[in-house]
């Protein structure tokens, strides 16, 4: 409306995917042509209770948001440099809001907590804590 | 089902309309927000008897925030036609409720807490029905009616009050609606001072509903709502919160002083 330049981002998860408001705003940004909009689904493939495949299977999913009029990118979203290069392409089609498929690992870089359901909202101990923050470390070190 | 509390519900009223027991179970804050069209006109107005469960509610979910509370839902379901409301306090309200709602063939809210409760006292030989309140303990000089997690501190309440030598009755209020008149008018017509509780906005829940009938038929007595108030929330664990509120053995005891000065 005020032709600003500035773009908005909105980051979803894949297990509200089920969610309808979700497609009835994804319907809106691409009728009103909204290419400064960037949808960023974290599709680490789980959700609180079970695979997210299991509970509501969303797939394809970028069928999907290309129905709905959407340009879609499909990365690897632990990849930072990745994420950083696809996030300066925007918009990825003139005219479409862009959706980036960031396909994920839920706890990546913990090694007890990659692909582990419980770890959706489960509290470390203070051991635990320890390991992770060890680990986590090491790897900032080795970039 | 999957985080989609519309599609729930009305997928919920489709098969209850084909004659299947139905219970429909989401976090009380996403449920009666997001689906509360689809519980009035799918539900109670086309009185397909689902059963729908609201886990985790009032601020259950504690440091979650608002957005995980639910503080509207009594408000929102009292102005439905054609759905029965109810929030357990203990393990025994809440078997009975379950079991009562399974056999029962009409709209209900069952509105649970997270935190396990402790037995509010010895249930044997106690029958369950919705619309008839719970009387936990007597006393002539205030009467203490709450709902849900909040009995158990209000009748720790009334055991502090004791010790002053102020004597209390409880009531476990577990259906806000129908609200038990007969058993409302009767102990605040024999008691000094009338404190509501609940975790739940004090716009619209159970004290209102204690209010308006009290107003109507003539009882007038020193009269307070405890719950949380009309401002944005303060963030904490679930005790934090309703210990700030005054929702705690202590305010609530303080409170019941203050009407009866
Ligand atoms: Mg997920």
């Amino acid at each position: 409306m005020d032709k600003k330049d500035y773009k908005v981002y909105t980051l979803l998860g894949d297990g509200e995917m089920p969610e309808g408001s979700n497609w009835e705003a994804a319907l809106t940004a691409a009728h009103y042509k909204l290419d400064n909009l960037c949808a960023i689904v974290d599709k680490n493939s789980l959700q609180i209770t079970a695979a997210t495949a299991d509970v509501c299977n969303t797939d394809p999913l970028d069928e999907k948001w290309k129905a709905f009029g959407w340009a879609v990118r499909e990365i690897d979203g632990n990849d930072v440099e990745v994420l950083k290069s696809t996030l300066q392409d925007l918009p990825f089609e003139a005219g479409k809001p862009s959706v980036v498929i960031a396909h994920t690992t839920k706890g990546k870089g913990v090694s007890y907590m990659e692909n582990v359901l419980k770890w959706h909202h489960g509290v470390p101990s203070a051991d635990e804590y320890e390991l992770a923050i060890k680990e986590l470390d090491e790897a900032l070190l080795a970039i | 089902m999957g985080i989609a509390e519309q599609n729930l519900v009305g997928v919920a009223a489709g098969l209850a309309s084909c004659g299947k027991k139905v219970f429909a179970t989401s976090p009380a804050c996403f449920l009666t927000a997001r689906a509360l069209e689809q519980i009035k006109n799918d539900v109670a107005y086309s009185n397909n008897p689902v059963n729908v469960i609201g886990i985790s509610a009032g601020v259950s979910y504690g440091a979650l925030g608002s957005t995980h509370h639910s503080l509207h839902d009594y408000a929102a379901l009292r102005a439905i036609n054609n759905i029965t409301v109810v929030a357990p306090a203990d393990n025994w309200e809440t078997e009975q409720a379950i079991e009562l709602a399974a056999q029962t063939e009409e709209p209900i809210y069952l509105r649970f807490g997270k935190k396990p409760m402790p037995p509010l006292k010895d249930s044997t030989g106690e029958t369950f029905a919705f619309g008839k309140g719970r009387v936990i303990t007597e006393g002539d000089d205030v009467l203490i009616i709450a709902c849900g997690e909040t009995v158990y501190p209000a009748l720790e309440a009334a055991r502090l009050l004791k010790e002053e030598n102020i004597s209390a009755t409880v009531v476990s209020m577990h259906t806000i609606k129908p609200l038990d008149t007969d058993l409302l008018a009767e102990k605040a017509g024999s008691c000094k001072a009338i404190l509501t509780v609940e975790e739940h906005s004090i716009y619209g829940g159970l004290g209102e509903a204690c209010a308006s009938y009290l107003l109507q038929h003539g009882i007038s007595k020193p009269f307070k709502i405890m719950g949380i108030p009309d401002e944005y929330t303060v963030t904490g664990s679930q005790g934090e919160i309703l210990e700030h509120y005054g929702i705690s053995t202590s305010g609530i005891a303080t409170a019941a002083k203050e009407l009866l000065r």
